[in-house]
């Protein structure tokens, strides 16, 4: 038996969720923080922020990354860009979701993007996620983005991209597991560069 | 004399993330070359309990980080630290992760306790090397008309 107990390491990591209204991010938010069991039946706006955290194990390292997840509002009246700024400060990831079904739902994530990335200008871009909602309904071919389209866009803008379909419960842990794994992955590599500057301030 | 040094006698109270292989004593221990990480989110903040004397009149505080746009140092006089009052703030350079090293005169600031506050980041994990706050025992008062225990 392991007798040896190794203190796990956690990370807490700031993401923000923005997209037109009607989207689906809560319905994505939901469906992830209650693994899978918790679809809202019925639609009710978001009108401000909806905040809730989701922990994510990433057992090969022996971390556990905490995502904070601002579920933010899309719809016009609710996000002026001034009210919804407070809610994307100190953001570490941001995460664009689009509707399949509707091209200009797919046509506002460049807005989005490059509002929540305004807030820290940094030369190294926020990293995050494009996910493309309400996969399912490719099926009955209703879909008027395809996932070539979704792909290209994320990676012209420094994103990973992802379909989900929250109805179904199909790929809604994979984007926020990615964002985990490259927390992890920036958290290490911040520290090797700390540790590799020993003694540099000498005062 | 550098009252947050911990073999001076200063100690860390609170810190508001941890890693076991950073951890927020590293602030305190006198090298530039270990340090505290923070572990993603802002604001962080850590609390310093100063040097247990009669009275201390602090002159410079001097900071060597990493990856830290915006930085508060507060300070809280009397045993419980409940209160805390801003002391400075400044916004530090982005130097894309290398150090850090800023000095702050703050002519005889009173203060049993020292918190430094991390507002915002340039980088997701901003790292404390060292908080130094140089200052002057103001105790009680030998015969000579010099403070008793006076070290520079």
């Amino acid at each position: 038996m392991e007798a040896q107990h190794k203190p796990l390491l956690m990370l807490r990591s700031k993401v923000v969720i923005v997209g037109d209204a009607y989207v689906g991010k809560t319905a994505i938010t939901q469906m992830l923080i209650s693994s899978g069991h918790n679809y809202p039946k019925n639609y009710l706006m978001t009108t401000d922020v909806d905040f809730s955290v989701k922990q994510i194990r990433l057992p090969e390292v022996n971390c556990c990354v905490e995502l904070f997840l601002f579920d933010c509002a899309g719809q016009g009246v609710f996000n002026k860009l001034d009210l919804n700024a407070v809610h994307w400060d100190n953001a570490s990831f941001v995460c664009v979701v689009f509707d399949v079904c509707n091209r200009e739902s797919f046509q506002s994530c460049g807005r989005w993007l490059q509002g929540v990335r305004a807030t820290r200008p940094t030369a190294a871009p926020m990293p995050g996620v494009l996910i493309g909602s309400k996969a399912d309904l490719r099926e009955g071919s209703r879909a008027v983005v395809d996932a070539q389209e979704g792909a290209r866009f994320a990676q012209e803008n420094g994103l990973a991209y992802f379909e989900v379909s929250a109805a179904m419960s199909s790929g809604v842990e994979a984007p926020f597991q990615h964002m985990a794994q490259q927390f992890h992955t920036m958290y290490e590599a911040s520290m090797r560069k700390a540790e590799g500057l020993a003694g540099v301030g000498g005062f | 004399m550098d009252l947050a040094l911990e073999v001076e006698g200063g100690s860390l109270v609170s810190a508001s993330s941890y890693d076991m292989r950073h951890p927020p004593e590293n602030i305190i221990d006198g090298k530039d070359s270990t340090f505290w990480s923070t572990t993603g989110g802002f604001p962080q903040e850590a609390i310093i309990k100063l040097k247990d004397t009669a009275g201390v009149s602090i002159q410079t505080i001097t900071t060597v980080t990493t990856n830290v746009r915006r930085l508060e140092i507060e300070k809280s006089q009397g045993p419980g630290a409940s209160r805390w009052e801003p002391v400075y703030s400044t916004v530090l350079d982005d130097t894309e992760g290398d150090i850090q090293l800023h000095s702050q005169s703050v002519r005889g600031v009173e203060s049993s306790h020292i918190k430094i506050k991390l507002t915002s980041g340039w980088g997701e994990h901003a790292s404390v090397h060292r908080v130094s706050v140089l200052g002057k025992l103001t105790g009680p008062v030998s015969t000579s008309g010099r403070p008793a225990a006076y070290r520079d």
